[in-house]
Order: structure tokens, then C-alpha cells, then sequence
């Protein structure tokens, strides 16, 4: 299958690569070019699926099954093919405004790494600008690209916070995360209504505990 | 006593199930549905068998999807993905017998019996990606009752497996009625689909709804209007 992260760092993607900052120029992880390629071997993975667990593939209901779950979970991961440059080349702008700015209820769907079951939940980022503001939608943006992956919660908590700190350098980020874990609801411990919460903060949202405050404040509502 | 119905008269009789053509789409292929009856397609030994095809197939997907199974978070998911999966479609090793024979009660109550907000979670056969909701049952019984958790657990039977919410809705209703033979049976599922939700078209917070209304429950508006209410409040 060959090299599947391209990094200049040449070290398999892990946190330690989102820490480079080489981020910007990191090449893409995936091209859409080989996401047509590797269709079939997704679809014949998901027919063994369908047999192994007793079902009929041929019965008209599942007949188109595996093409669906595979572009389903290649849709699922697309984050892999995209990167932080091609989304926020033009939407930094400089703006002297210094005070907290939060996008909160991004709405987060990913897939657990561990089960390849959905978590879903809730974003809040807030960050201090240090002269320079981005785009309120790329803050979204960024939740996705991380989030449409095979995921760990705490990993997506951090990669979304470095993300935003090495585009606009600001005086701090914070990133709270609240999900829904299915692999915790529908199978195992079966817990219908636990939620896991994860924060991130860095610069002045980590060492002040005031601004932290506030950042907690305004987002519980 | 059901409306409609006079003292000393019987209730209506329950309409065959007119849905074993409709339900032909069960898990065993072209056959009538016949949940009575049916025979488990999948035992535990066959769990063990085929679980490291479906591990093979899942190290596959990683690979696939542009991942690489062997960094540290990855190494052991295909084993826990095929037995999550498994543990998703465990409806096809139980049977409704398995589950009822003992706790069929004589009971003279001919009053409403409706045990709702049961949690279900269930796969969506054409993504294989979940679909969680709620399931509210009601029957009208005839002289025979039911063990509460029994409603819950053929929920569970029914929905542990690669399912369509419209044709989960029937088979509830459908084993309910075979079960008892009661004046009459209701079910109604409220759930959100992630194959709509998480990709597709996105649509955060829609719900499906889907119901089947059998014997009264289908003759008698009063009836049905009865149930709606109360599993409404």
C-alpha cells in the first residue's frame, strides 16, 4: 500500500507530527485520486462483514450494502485527505481585538478508533487573538477535518487546539469537547447517558486562571 | 374494555398478520417471516469461526480507509470491531422462544398494558451505521399477560441485528401477537439514524417515526388514540 503520511517529518502520523511545524506544508495524507482505487477492496471487505455475521448478501435489502458502507466510511474519514492549509490560506485577518472569541455547540460526529463505532458531540473553542482573528466558519472547519477520522477524544481535543494556535499564533486557546461514546452505549458497559469531557488549553487560557474562568463561564449556558 | 365492544362479546378477532408477503425481506432471504417459529441463524461457535474473517476484513478497511493497522491505537481494532459487531447482530443467535417460554401469565385484565421509552439501538442493513431510538408497546391482552421485560427483550432480539426501522416496528408487533394472541397490539418507534445525521444529507436533529397497529389497536380509533396519549406524556 506504500507510505500512507507523507510528512517532511517522515515519521508516521502521530501527535508528535501535529506538533511540527511543518503543518502548513504537510502534504496531503490521502488523495481523492486513490479513494475511487480502494473502493473495491472496502466493498469485498464489508461482503466477508455481511457473511461472517450470519446475513445473506444476495437478500435485496443488502444486495447494495458493502458499495454503501464503504463510501459510508470513507466519507466518515475524509479528514484524512484534507489539510489545514487548503482551509485557512485566506481567512486569517488582522483585527485589534484582544478579547475572548468562542464558537460553542459545534455539533462533532467520529468514529473511536478503538471500535470503529460513531462518538458524537459538542466543540466549544474560545481563543484570545493576538492581532490576528480567523474566520468564525474555519473554526468549524477545523473541528471537521480532525473529527472525520479514526479517532481518540483527547487526541481530537489537542489536534483542533494546536491546529488553531499555529494558524493565528494567539495569546491562548481553549477546546472542551463533550461526546457521546456509542461504544460505551450500545455495547459493553452499555451506559445510556454517560458523556465523556475533554479540554485542551494552552497560553493565557492555561496559566490564567481568571480567562479560563470566563471561558467556562460562557460556555455553560 | 375496548371501545366498541359489548358485554359478553367477544373482541374482534385478530387479523392473520397480512405482512408475510410484505415481511419476506427477513434475515433468512425470499421466506416468510414466522417469528414463532424461526430457527437461530448463528450460534456462538459460529461466532468463534468467523471471527478471524471478520477481523481480516476490518485490518482490510483500515488499510483502506488510509490508515496503518499497525500504530499503537489500531493494533488489537480489528478484533474489538468484529466482536462490537458481532455483539450489534447478537438478535440472530436468540429466539423468541428462548426468551418467553416462562413468563406468559393468566391474568383476567382486559385493560391497556403499554411499557414505553425502551431504549433501542439497531444497524441500518443498507450503511451499516447505527440508528438508536425509542420503542413504546402497548396490547390490549386477552386473558393473557406478559412479563414486562419480555416486551424489552424482544425489542432486543429484534433490534440487534442489520435492520430497517419499518420492518423492526412489525416484528415486535408481530412476536407480541404470537406470543399472546391479544385483542390487540401497538408499537411505535421514534429514532434517529446516523446514516442521515453524520453523512448524507446531515439533518441534525430529524427523527423517523415509524408504527404498527394490530387487532383493535387497528380497528378502534378510540383505542389507538388511547395508546398515542399515553405514550405521549
Amino acid at each position: 500500500m506504500g507510505q500512507l503520511h507523507i510528512c517532511l517529518g517522515g515519521h508516521p502520523c502521530t501527535l508528535r507530527c501535529v506538533l511540527s511545524p511543518s503543518m502548513y506544508r504537510t502534504m496531503k495524507l490521502w488523495t481523492t485520486a486513490r479513494e475511487g482505487d480502494m473502493l473495491p477492496a472496502l466493498e469485498d471487505a464489508y461482503t466477508t462483514i455481511l457473511k461472517g455475521l450470519g446475513e445473506n448478501p444476495a437478500r435485496q435489502g443488502l444486495l447494495l450494502t458493502p458499495k454503501r458502507a464503504a463510501k459510508a466510511m470513507q466519507f466518515l474519514t475524509k479528514g484524512y485527505q484534507e489539510t489545514i492549509g487548503d482551509i485557512l490560506n485566506d481567512a486569517v485577518f488582522d483585527e485589534d481585538h484582544d478579547e475572548l472569541v468562542i464558537v460553542k455547540d459545534i455539533d462533532m460526529f467520529s468514529l473511536c478508533e478503538h471500535h470503529l463505532v460513531p462518538f458524537f458531540g459538542k466543540v466549544h473553542i474560545g481563543y484570545l487573538p493576538r492581532k490576528r482573528v480567523v474566520g468564525l466558519s474555519k473554526l468549524a472547519r477545523i473541528v471537521e477535518i480532525y473529527s472525520r477520522r479514526l479517532q481518540v477524544q483527547e487526541r481530537l481535543t489537542k489536534q483542533i487546539a494546536l491546529a488553531i494556535t499555529e494558524a493565528l499564533k494567539p495569546a491562548g486557546v481553549a477546546v472542551v469537547i463533550e461526546a457521546s461514546h456509542m461504544c460505551m452505549v450500545m455495547r459493553g458497559v452499555q451506559k445510556m447517558n454517560s458523556r465523556t469531557v475533554t479540554s485542551t488549553m494552552l497560553g493565557v487560557l492555561r496559566e490564567d486562571p481568571k480567562t479560563r474562568e470566563e471561558f467556562l463561564a460562557l460556555i455553560k449556558n | 374494555m375496548a371501545a366498541g365492544v359489548g358485554p359478553g362479546e367477544q373482541p374482534p378477532p385478530l387479523p392473520p398478520p397480512a405482512l408475510k408477503s410484505r415481511c419476506a425481506q427477513g434475515s433468512r432471504g425470499a421466506q416468510p417471516l414466522d417469528s414463532w417459529k424461526e430457527e437461530r441463524t448463528r450460534s456462538e461457535e459460529d461466532n468463534e469461526l468467523h471471527l478471524p474473517s471478520l477481523a481480516a476484513a476490518y485490518t482490510t478497511i483500515l488499510r483502506a480507509l488510509g490508515e496503518d493497522p499497525e500504530r499503537q491505537g489500531l493494533l488489537k481494532t480489528p478484533w474489538r470491531a468484529a466482536t462490537a459487531m458481532q455483539f450489534f447482530t447478537k438478535g440472530y443467535q436468540e429466539t423468541i422462544t428462548d426468551v418467553l417460554n416462562d413468563a406468559i401469565f393468566d391474568e383476567d385484565h382486559d385493560e391497556m398494558v403499554i411499557v414505553k421509552d425502551i431504549d433501542t439501538f439497531s444497524l441500518c442493513e443498507h450503511h451499516l451505521v447505527p440508528f438508536v431510538g425509542k420503542v413504546h408497546i402497548g396490547y390490549l391482552p386477552n386473558k393473557r399477560v406478559l412479563g414486562l421485560s419480555k416486551l424489552a427483550r424482544i425489542v432486543e432480539i429484534y433490534s440487534r441485528r442489520l435492520q430497517v426501522q419499518e420492518r423492526l416496528t412489525k416484528q415486535i408487533a408481530v412476536a407480541i401477537t404470537e406470543a399472546l394472541q391479544p385483542a390487540g397490539v401497538g408499537v411505535v418507534i421514534e429514532a434517529t439514524h446516523m446514516c442521515m445525521v453524520m453523512r448524507g444529507v446531515q439533518k441534525m436533529n430529524s427523527k423517523t417515526v415509524t408504527s404498527t397497529m394490530l387487532g383493535v389497536f387497528r380497528e378502534d380509533p378510540k383505542t389507538r388514540e388511547e395508546f398515542l396519549t399515553l405514550i405521549r406524556s
